[in-house]
């Protein structure tokens, strides 16, 4: 039944962790490695549900023919392909059942390419990960595939039969395990013609090149997934939970919450206060020594130390006397 | 050739009106310093991670003049209410433009999106309300006062005019004058290193305004991140983009 699913929705199925959804063979020369997938992501979108507004009831989507009016049963329906505008083949399931399916169920390597696409190499889309575990017996292998993968920096192409298709996917190490990615087929991809997209011929300033650069070298640093979250999803979430125990909904605020900028001259303070009894106490041997040897400061511009201790070297804030100017006014 | 290079002097033009504030202001420009220094003659501040803008108010009017931008009032709204804050009247504040994210710290993602003229459309066409997360607000920190009741400073000490700045302004959430600190300015890098800040602003206290080229008036002193000993919350603190 599945492999008549031609819309690809996948149904509702919830995937878990605890149950694999492939089991089959990785295929390498002639070598084999049973192996079991599990999806590697979890979608965590929102769903709602549509209510029939006065009473609050699910509603129920029916089948309905305009034609004659009426509402009929999934029964009654047969699969159209429509080939041309309004112009339709009836594909019944022995249509289907024609078509030759694969069913061996194996991940078959056809080639090693570099991990990271080349830059002149499209992009590689992914549509779905997945871990891929090794059974018992294969566990050796699987761990020199590994090995060998993430030593030489490559990843497997392979094509794979998942649900009676076949898809296209790339077989990555991922620390202590390899991840199966499949990826769409290259005619999928929708080309970049379309798009109204700068000439090749922009004229870049050096200046502008370099003000570039500057701001990414700024904004350069490594990847760690952790710093970021679904902030959309969370403060629906919370919108939620708060209906659900009747509380009203705390409105997203435009304006700050007090005290932001307060708050950072506090950290500010803070933070030098502390730097420095740090530093206070690290001078005070340093200071002893020097003023046995009878040593002052530089007098200079700049000299390198301050000569009286940081105290009395107070905040500005107040000091300075109003103006008379001020005054008449 | 629209680009200019920092060292030249901007431009900054004002709207012809019958004002007691200059048409044009040529601001005075910090010097790169190559390190942090003590110095009891310098008052040391962050360099915050905004945009430097003159903030005039003139008849309870809010003008603001930043480099390189026409009209920045149109993406900061909220610089209007400056106006209550200043208890004085012809007014132009040397001051740096940031925008706060949801959790108060400032951003430059955030800043760059208002400053490209999204923030007031996108945000508030948002469904939802979402507008208040993803626009931020807008703060002010000043650093220098340049005009007061219509008349330069420029020839007072930065001190006085620091003092003065104090005494003008009404601290609030999002506008203030700047924390600073007299004298340690290595201890003052350390700190903002700490914080992530990328650099110091170093104004000698006995300087009068200049236009120009600051030379030792005003330094801008890069500070290096340097993991240091501090307890264990400045650690945190540090993580703050800056």
């Amino acid at each position: 039944m599945p492999a008549h699913d031609l819309t690809g929705t996948g149904g509702g199925t919830r995937p878990t962790m605890a149950r694999s959804m492939w089991r089959g063979a990785i295929q390498f020369g002639l070598v084999t490695i049973p192996v079991r997938l599990y999806l590697a992501t979890d979608s965590k979108g929102i769903a709602f549900n549509m209510l029939h507004a006065s009473c609050l009831n699910r509603i129920q989507m029916k089948t309905y023919c305009p034609f004659h009016d009426d509402v009929i049963s999934r029964g009654d329906t047969v699969k159209g392909f429509e080939y041309a505008k309004d112009q339709y083949v009836v594909i019944t399931d022995e249509d289907l059942a024609s078509v030759p399916l694969k069913t061996v169920r194996s991940i078959e390597i056809e080639k090693f390419v570099p991990a990271r696409p080349a830059e002149d190499e499209p992009v590689r889309f992914v549509k779905q990960a997945y871990y891929v575990e090794p059974e018992p017996i294969g566990k050796k292998a699987y761990a020199l595939l590994r090995e060998v993968l993430a030593e030489q920096g490559l990843a497997a192409i392979c094509k794979v039969v998942i649900k009676d298709r076949e898809v296209l996917a790339a077989l990555n190490p991922h620390a202590n395990a390899m991840v199966l990615e499949t990826l769409h087929w290259p005619d999928e991809i929708r080309a970049t013609d379309e798009l109204d997209l700068p000439a090749d011929d922009v004229e870049i300033k050096p200046a502008e090149r370099k003000m570039a650069a500057q701001l990414i070298s700024a904004m350069t640093g490594g990847f760690d997934p952790t710093e970021y979250r679904d902030e959309y999803r969370q403060a629906l979430e919370a919108v939620i939970e708060a209906k659900v125990e009747g509380r009203a909904i705390a409105e997203p605020d435009e304006a700050p919450v007090g005290g932001q900028l307060v708050d950072l001259m506090a950290a500010l303070e803070a933070s030098v206060n502390a730097a420095r009894t740090a530093r206070a106490n690290r001078d005070e041997e340093a200071a002893a020594e020097e003023a046995v040897a009878g040593r002052t400061a530089v007098a200079g511009r700049r000299p390198k130390k301050v000569v009286p201790a940081a105290e009395d070297a107070e905040q500005v804030e107040a000091p300075a006397r109003k103006l008379v100017r001020r005054k008449s006014a | 050739m629209t680009r200019r290079t920092t060292g030249e002097p901007l431009p900054l033009q004002f709207a012809p009106t019958a004002s007691r504030l200059p048409e044009r202001i040529v601001p005075m420009r910090p010097t790169d310093g190559e390190g942090p220094f003590d110095d009891p003659r310098y008052f040391f501040e962050p360099w915050w991670p905004g945009i430097r803008a003159f903030v005039l108010v003139e008849d309870g009017a809010v003008r603001l003049r930043a480099e390189a931008l026409g009209d920045p009032t149109a993406a900061f709204p909220e610089l209007a209410g400056v106006a209550e804050l200043v208890r004085s009247d012809g007014v132009v504040l040397d001051a740096t433009l940031m925008v706060l994210d949801a959790r108060g710290r400032p951003s430059r993602t955030l800043l760059e999106r208002r400053l490209a003229g999204e923030g007031g459309s996108c945000g508030s066409g948002g469904p939802g309300g979402r507008a208040g997360t993803s626009r931020g607000s807008a703060a002010l920190v000043a650093s220098d006062l340049l005009y007061l009741e219509g008349t330069s400073l420029a020839a007072l000490p930065f001190g006085e005019r620091r003092g003065e700045l104090a005494a003008l302004l009404s601290p609030s959430s999002w506008c203030l004058a700047g924390r600073g600190f007299i004298g340690d300015g290595t201890t003052v890098a350390t700190a903002l290193g700490a914080l992530g800040f990328r650099a110091l602003s170093a104004r000698r206290l006995d300087a009068p305004l200049r236009p120009g080229p600051a030379r030792d008036a005003w330094y801008r002193v890069p500070v290096v991140a340097a993991p240091r000993e501090l307890p264990p919350f400045l650690a945190v603190l540090r993580r703050l983009p800056l």
